[in-house]
């Protein structure tokens, strides 16, 4: 050993190899389950984060910036005092605003509660059909998001199955389940 | 506002919304199948403006073997299940699915749609939805 190299031990030199290998395939292994486990796509990793909603009871999206927020109040409704009364905000997500919509809540408390009832917005977002399925008929109403300009539909003919917009917003369509034809409003 | 009612057997197109409305999937262990027909109760419509499309949300379980062949030597490690909840369009009659993407879901036998995601939406030209999750609004392109 005068020269300075130094001597490895016989076994050493035996289970350099050994460990070189084992590493390899742990590392080959690890790469063969990364592949073959398989991995959903991540939806927020493509999405684009608009805002924060408002806290709300219930929450329904107008566009891509606004959102209409229903949240109950200490107000009762009707005699019975079972039920409390809604107020029904327009929540812009990009401004960071929520504004209450006075007209509009007054029209759904005195028109939609307590009733079970569904809503469809138009395209637009602009307008909201609300519309309700009984046994012996099809109630609805239309309405803009302001709730300065609304109707009333009432459709007794048969009970509906469904109701859509039309792709311009300017017509509703409820779907009888009894006769099996479409009506369409304007 | 004036409102005016007539009926109409023609508009085959939008009555497809008849038919209610959105099929989830559940892929329990058996990969993708079964479709269901399921009631979108929300307060938008789960097809495309044009009608062309509809929106599919899917529970899906998938499966990690590597985790579970790791779960035999530190059984606390967690189940090697994943489940989630997937976002996809498909054509209106269920062919052609393309998928947005997933978000973790709580548990495996709970199927019910507004459980994730709170409301969904298409924009007007068809090219994005726009869906609330987590107290927040995302957008995110549909192509």
């Amino acid at each position: 050993m005068a020269d300075g190299t130094i001597a490895l031990n016989p076994r050493h030199r035996k289970a350099a190899p050994a460990f070189r290998t084992l590493i390899v395939l742990l590392v080959f292994g690890a790469a063969i389950a990364a592949i073959t486990t398989p991995r959903t796509p991540q939806l927020l990793e493509r999405a684009r984060k608009i805002g924060k909603a408002a806290p709300a009871d219930r929450r329904i999206i107008l566009s891509d910036h606004s959102l209409l927020l229903f949240r109950y109040t200490l107000r009762p409704h009707g005699s019975s005092g079972d039920d409390s009364e809604e107020d029904l905000y327009l929540q812009d997500v990009s401004a960071g605003t929520v504004t209450l919509q006075p007209a509009l809540t007054q029209w759904y408390n005195r028109c939609w509660k307590p009733f079970n009832f569904e809503v469809t917005v138009s395209p637009d977002g602009k307008q909201l059909l609300f519309w309700q399925d009984t046994a012996a008929s099809t109630g609805g109403g239309i309405i803009s998001v302001d709730g300065l300009h609304h109707a009333n539909i009432s459709y007794r003919v048969c009970t509906s199955s469904g109701a859509a917009w039309s792709e311009d917003s300017r017509h509703v369509f409820l779907f009888p389940s009894r006769t099996g034809r479409l009506s369409n409003g304007t | 506002m004036a409102l005016r009612f007539t009926t109409s057997s023609r508009l085959n197109r939008v009555s497809h919304q008849k038919t209610s409305a959105v099929f989830t999937s559940d892929s329990f262990n058996e990969g993708f199948g079964r479709l269901v027909e399921s009631e979108w109760s929300r307060g938008n419509s789960p097809y495309s403006p044009n009608g062309d499309r509809l929106i599919c949300i899917e529970n899906r379980v998938v499966r990690q073997p590597a985790r579970e062949w790791l779960r035999r030597l530190f059984p606390d490690l967690g189940s090697g299940e994943q489940a989630y909840t997937v976002l996809s369009v498909r054509n209106r009659d269920g062919s052609s699915p393309h998928e947005l993407g997933a978000v973790p879901k709580g548990h495996v036998t709970d199927v019910q749609i507004g459980e994730v995601f709170e409301d969904i939406r298409w924009t007007p030209d068809g090219r994005n939805l726009i869906f609330l999750y987590d107290e927040a609004l995302w957008k995110v392109p549909v192509d």
